[in-house]
């Protein structure tokens, strides 16, 4: 493995205890540019993950909660009057910073969702009549809660597209529990440094395109996809798929597989790099059918089939 | 002289003062001395002196049981830094001797940052405009209310006007009768309009209020819908009514005028009802049939749920699929596939080595990994 990505990882676990593929995740998407959904039960480490990795690349971050009442300008920004001058200025939102930590977003409504998303893919903000480019890198690492369906706003699946990964985490282990509980306690948590800066990670993605993927392999990807949409074809159940992946998708499993061959030290793409990204990457894009959800079928069982069934090159 | 002396409109102005420099203001009455309910017209203007600051004004009248008021004009011409207020109320006292108006008057100071925050938001996103609130205690306008001269009934000048559809009618039959008062004064409403009386039966309906808005008074038209019916003919009695006119000083009567009403009797026996309609009500266990249903139902609906779980819990438990799938693999290839499918940390190394073996033609035995992997999965 590069040895700038191990450096990275071990500051990082100074104050993350476990939760290795929510920061793998967060390592590819930094690297492919691209934007994590995470799903999982309140204090496991979201924020201090995201906080920890830009202190260790001295990027900025920012938190936004989002809640019912969270207004779009809240996020994008908005024109403020002053009528002693009679003119309108600028005050930017949280929208512009680096890492952004957009906890509970399907906590309020769609028209901030989607002004939150539309930036997402843009990577620009209008505000009046000013369009402003938001800096790179930048990376959204937006949080879901399972547990509560009450009062929340589901996104719809459109926009859970424009998300480069979705990764479920999971509670510590128990040893991993212990250390966190001993650390927590006696506030023995060491901090962290900054190891790493733009020009770095500039350097890491341009090491990331000399990555070899062989046609074959390329091929496989999109066969993957392809039965995510017609699955009869490769003798998957039609019958537990509602719609299949995007093309956004077959994009999006290609940067990431690519950036795993990369964090696992080879210089070329093996069906293994796919396999242990293929279910963050369609975990958002594929819709289970009614039937499938009735019987109590997981997305990720039918992603395990897809992969069983496709055969590796 | 009395006369033209009411007729004379009394200017009052009650008090012009300056506060702490910031604001003055004006009330004026047209009248200290009412009569009972006459209604009187009070003015506040406020002007804002101190021109450095924000200001708006919060005004109105206590509310009180010794008078009842209504607000009749608003107007605010100022702008800000130069506010600029006019309320005009209309007044009737409903207690003799000496009363109190008392005001209540908010100043709210804000500064231009505010004001340009408060603008900034929009439908969505109203922002709120920070002010310094204080009270502001002005004196009462004090009126000496005169007393009404005895048994008035309705005070300013009305108009009476009645109406019976007909005189005449069969025993038990409804006659329409229509009272109408109207005019400007305080508003009305007279309880018994028509007395009650022992031989008769009156159907009384609500009174039917319409009024419109004078710029010194108001005007109110009245309308009392009755019926009335009898077995037998009768006379309604007379009914006067002592109104009382503050403008001209004098007492005037509104009259009904007796009424005499011809009933025609009719034979009692068609008016019995022999028929139960609707019928009686009968005793019925429907109600016990429907609770029992119900407990059926219910019950039939949680033994089927527990014979579900019973007839998932009795099957029998398969080994591993897991297990199955590697055991049934031909070659590495068709391994490294199930194993990436499983998605799973542990099987880390052992996916490295198959990769190895097939991408790099490193030799390893194909039989040894299945069983070591048998192993660990069972």
């Amino acid at each position: 493995m590069n040895s700038k990505i191990e450096q990275l990882k071990s500051e990082l676990s100074k104050a993350v205890i476990g939760q290795e593929s929510m920061i793998e995740g967060l390592i590819i998407g930094l690297l492919c540019e691209g934007h994590i959904l995470i799903e999982g039960v309140p204090g496991l480490a979201k924020t201090t993950t995201i906080n920890a990795l830009s202190k260790a690349l001295g990027l900025e971050f920012k938190r936004i909660q989002f809640t019912p009442d969270l207004l779009p300008s809240d996020i994008i920004g908005a024109e403020i009057y002053n009528p002693k001058e009679h003119t309108f200025s600028i005050k930017k939102g949280a929208i512009f910073t680096n890492l952004l930590l957009a906890d509970e977003i399907n906590r309020s409504p769609a028209k901030v969702q989607s002004a939150l998303l539309e930036v997402m893919q843009e990577r620009q903000v209008t505000i009046g009549d000013t369009s402003f480019q938001i800096d790179s890198p930048f990376l959204v690492m937006a949080t879901q809660n399972p547990i509560e369906q009450e009062g929340v706003y589901s996104l719809p699946e459109a926009q859970l597209d424009r998300f480069m990964m979705k990764i479920v985490v999971g509670h510590n282990s128990i040893e991993e529990e212990l250390t966190i509980m001993r650390k927590g306690a006696t506030k023995s948590f060491e901090p962290i440094n900054t190891i790493l800066n733009r020009e770095d990670l500039e350097i890491l993605k341009r090491e990331l395109e000399s990555i070899h993927i062989d046609e074959a392999i390329e091929r496989y990807i999109v066969q993957l996809i392809t039965a995510t949409r017609e699955p009869e074809k490769f003798g998957l159940n039609p019958e537990d798929m509602m719609y299949g992946a995007s093309p956004r998708a077959s994009i999006d499993l290609y940067k990431a597989s690519r950036a795993k061959a990369f964090l696992r030290g080879n210089s070329f793409v093996t069906p293994a790099d796919i396999g242990s990204v293929v279910h963050n990457v369609l975990r958002h894009r594929v819709v289970l059918s009614y039937q499938a959800r009735a019987k109590g079928v997981e997305i990720d069982e039918i992603i395990s089939k897809i992969v069983e069934t496709v055969h590796i090159p | 002289m009395k006369q033209s002396l009411g007729k004379i409109v009394i200017f009052i102005i009650l008090s012009t003062l300056l506060f702490s420099e910031d604001f003055i203001y004006k009330i004026d009455i047209d009248n200290n001395q009412p009569y009972l309910k006459e209604p009187i017209i009070l003015n506040l203007e406020i002007n804002q002196t101190n021109h450095n600051k924000v200001i708006f004004f919060k005004f109105d009248l206590k509310k009180s049981k010794e008078y009842i008021f209504k607000r009749i004009d608003a107007i605010d011409k100022g702008k800000h830094h130069f506010a600029h207020l006019k309320y005009s109320y209309l007044i009737y006292p409903l207690k003799e001797g000496k009363i109190d108006i008392e005001f209540k008057l908010k100043k709210r100071v804000t500064n231009d940052e505010s004001l340009s925050y408060s603008y900034s938001g929009d439908r969505d996103n109203i922002k709120l405009l920070v002010t310094e609130d204080s009270d502001i205690e002005l004196p009462p306008t004090k009126l000496n209310v005169k007393p009404l001269p005895k048994d008035t009934e309705i005070v300013g000048d009305f108009k009476l006007k009645y109406h019976c559809k007909t005189h005449k009618a069969k025993s038990y039959q409804p006659m329409p009768i229509n009272v109408e008062i109207k005019g400007k004064g305080y508003l009305p409403l007279i309880d018994n309009i028509i007395q009650s009386d022992r031989n008769i039966t009156i159907f009384r309906d609500k009174p039917i209020i319409k009024s419109i808005q004078l710029p010194k008074d108001r005007l109110y038209t009245i309308e009392y819908p009755m019926a009335i019916s009898s077995n037998k003919s009768f006379s309604l009695k007379p009914r006067t009514i002592k109104g009382f006119n503050p403008q001209t000083k004098e007492s005037y009567l509104l009259s009904i005028p007796k009424q005499d009403f011809d009933i025609e009797t009719i034979d009692k026996t068609t008016l019995i009802d022999k028929d139960n309609k609707p019928k009686p009500l009968e005793r019925d266990f429907l109600w016990l049939r429907d609770i029992i249903y119900y407990i059926v139902i219910f019950v039939a609906g949680y033994l089927t749920a527990i014979a579900i779980e019973w007839r998932r819990g009795v099957k029998p438990k398969e080994k591993s699929t897991l297990y199955h799938k590697v055991k049934r693999s031909r070659d590495k290839r068709e391994l490294l596939q199930i194993l990436i499918a499983t998605n799973q940390e542990q099987f880390k190394e052992i996916i490295r080595e198959l990769e190895e073996s097939i991408y790099n033609n490193k030799s390893i035995s194909f039989k040894e990994i299945k069983e070591k992997l048998e192993k660990e999965i069972a």
